[in-house]
């Protein structure tokens, strides 16, 4: 049975790869209170990062419906804050540019839908199949399929003009 | 500059699947393609960039994975805010408990003081309807030694009065409260007022019980008992003898009253024209609306 404190872990890291910045320490805490409370009926038919990344989707998707509904009662007229960081302060420039790349990424995965960015996280950025994609977002591995490919074409034209990640930056390979 | 759209997507897509960043984060590492797809990528410069594409995406989601203290930290701060946010929804839990409590309280206690109400005030209006300067007004008959009860704050209206009034004289002359009043049956198959088993003691008491003098009036049960004595005893000689006696009274209310029963009373004895003339009388006559209605529904009767 796997402890809290590593439930913790894995829900804290899958929110922020789903959620990006926007209210991910909200997110964070609903996610995990979920999953810590729910860990004694894990019964271990899935891989428990499976079984993390279903609670974390279902509650972006959740909080995404919420906030559609918010956002017709009520204009935003600021970007609000951002959550507390930890330890993202500016040790080195590496870490700032880093940092910043990662920021622009997020801000191209919220662009996308909430299905769609969740297919592209949980199989370009974390690596899962699109067997375990499908059964965490409830859906048949053709229609993860075709999520994925607008996904990703969704993505190319948002960060089309990226100075990282764009088309002209691409066509200069880096170093790995 | 724009990029070529990639002639052939589905290649491009296997090769995307294939790359798998996440796992490997190489292309060239341990990636098996096939002559086709290795012809594709050499000639197909949209296929290469969204390859570079997709290696730098996965490069930069990883460069900012939190470290495990981060995640140390963020659970000391959930946890704090599981605690404050426990402390505030057990208080939106209670609220909505503690207002219905509230009102159900409040509804019992309303519904109590209103039946205790209801209880402290019923003998006040018995005592009232018993009172002769309750009932007899400004009518003829001498004033009460005694002080009259307090009135109510809301004056009833004349018609309910002189209601109230009448079923207190002829529920008097049974010695019960009106709300006793029933109709019974006597031999002569002729309809008389008859008295049932009193629910609630003659308030006659209450004055002696406070000191003070007997009181003679309409609804009081004492001046009405020999008659009512007589009729329960069956002797309606005495019973006869008794409302002549009221029947010479100087308060109209009780003398009407007398003389209604009595007229009733011959007509149970089969004499009819005395009763015909006194009810008669009375309907014309009568002191109060209830004894000429009462008259008049005799004389119906009669006829």
């Amino acid at each position: 049975m796997p402890t809290p404190e590593a439930v913790f872990g894995l829900v804290y890291r899958q929110m922020r790869a789903l959620a990006g910045h926007r209210e991910f320490d909200d997110l964070a805490q609903i996610a995990a209170e979920q999953a810590i409370r729910a860990l004694p009926g894990f019964a271990g038919r899935s891989k428990l990062s499976t079984w993390t990344f279903r609670i974390c989707h279902l509650t972006v998707l959740k909080h995404d419906r919420w906030y559609r509904r918010w956002l017709r009662r009520f204009t935003l007229t600021d970007d609000g804050e951002l959550p507390d960081r930890g330890d993202d302060g500016p040790s080195h420039e590496g870490r700032l540019v880093d940092v910043e790349r990662a920021r622009r990424l997020h801000t191209a995965l919220e662009a996308l839908s909430a299905r769609r960015r969740a297919v592209l996280v949980m199989h370009d950025l974390e690596g899962l199949s699109i067997d375990e994609v499908a059964e965490i977002v409830g859906a048949r591995p053709i229609a993860v399929r075709s999520r994925l490919r607008d996904a990703r074409a969704a993505l190319a034209r948002e960060l089309a003009a990226d100075p990282y990640f764009g088309d002209e930056a691409c066509r200069r390979k880096e170093p790995p | 500059m724009s990029l070529p759209t990639c002639p052939d997507p589905r290649i491009a897509e296997q090769l995307l699947d294939l790359a798998q960043f996440a796992r490997r984060r190489s292309l060239a590492r341990a990636v098996q393609l096939s002559s086709e797809q290795a012809w594709h990528l050499e000639s197909c410069a949209s296929c290469r960039v969204s390859l570079e594409r997709a290696r730098r995406l996965v490069s930069a989601h990883h460069s900012v994975q939190p470290s495990d203290a981060e995640v140390s930290a963020a659970r000391v701060r959930f946890a704090q805010r599981s605690l404050r946010q426990g402390a505030r929804t057990r208080w939106r839990r209670l609220l909505p408990r503690a207002i219905t409590a509230g009102l159900v309280l409040g509804l019992v206690a309303g519904a109590a003081a209103q039946i205790a109400v209801r209880r402290w005030a019923a003998p006040k209006d018995a005592a009232r309807l018993y009172t002769p300067a309750a009932h007899a007004g400004g009518a003829a008959g001498p004033r009460p030694a005694i002080a009259s009860p307090p009135e109510p704050a809301v004056e009833p209206r004349a018609q309910d009065k002189d209601k109230d009034k009448d079923e207190a004289e002829v529920a008097g002359a049974r010695g019960e409260t009106p709300h006793d009043v029933r109709i019974a049956h006597v031999p002569s198959s002729r309809r008389v007022w008859a008295p049932i088993r009193p629910r609630v003691a003659a308030p006659a008491a209450a004055p002696a019980a406070e000191g003070l003098e007997p009181r003679l009036g309409v609804g009081d049960a004492a001046t009405w008992e020999p008659v009512a004595a007589a009729l329960r005893a069956g002797d309606t000689s005495a019973a006869e003898s008794a409302l002549n006696r009221l029947a010479a009274l100087n308060d109209a209310r009780t003398r009407d009253a007398a003389r209604l029963a009595r007229a009733q009373l011959w007509l149970s004895r089969g004499r009819a024209t005395p009763a015909r003339d006194e009810l008669q009388d009375l309907a014309a006559t009568g002191a109060t609306l209830t004894i000429r209605a009462r008259a008049r529904d005799a004389l119906e009767t009669r006829r």
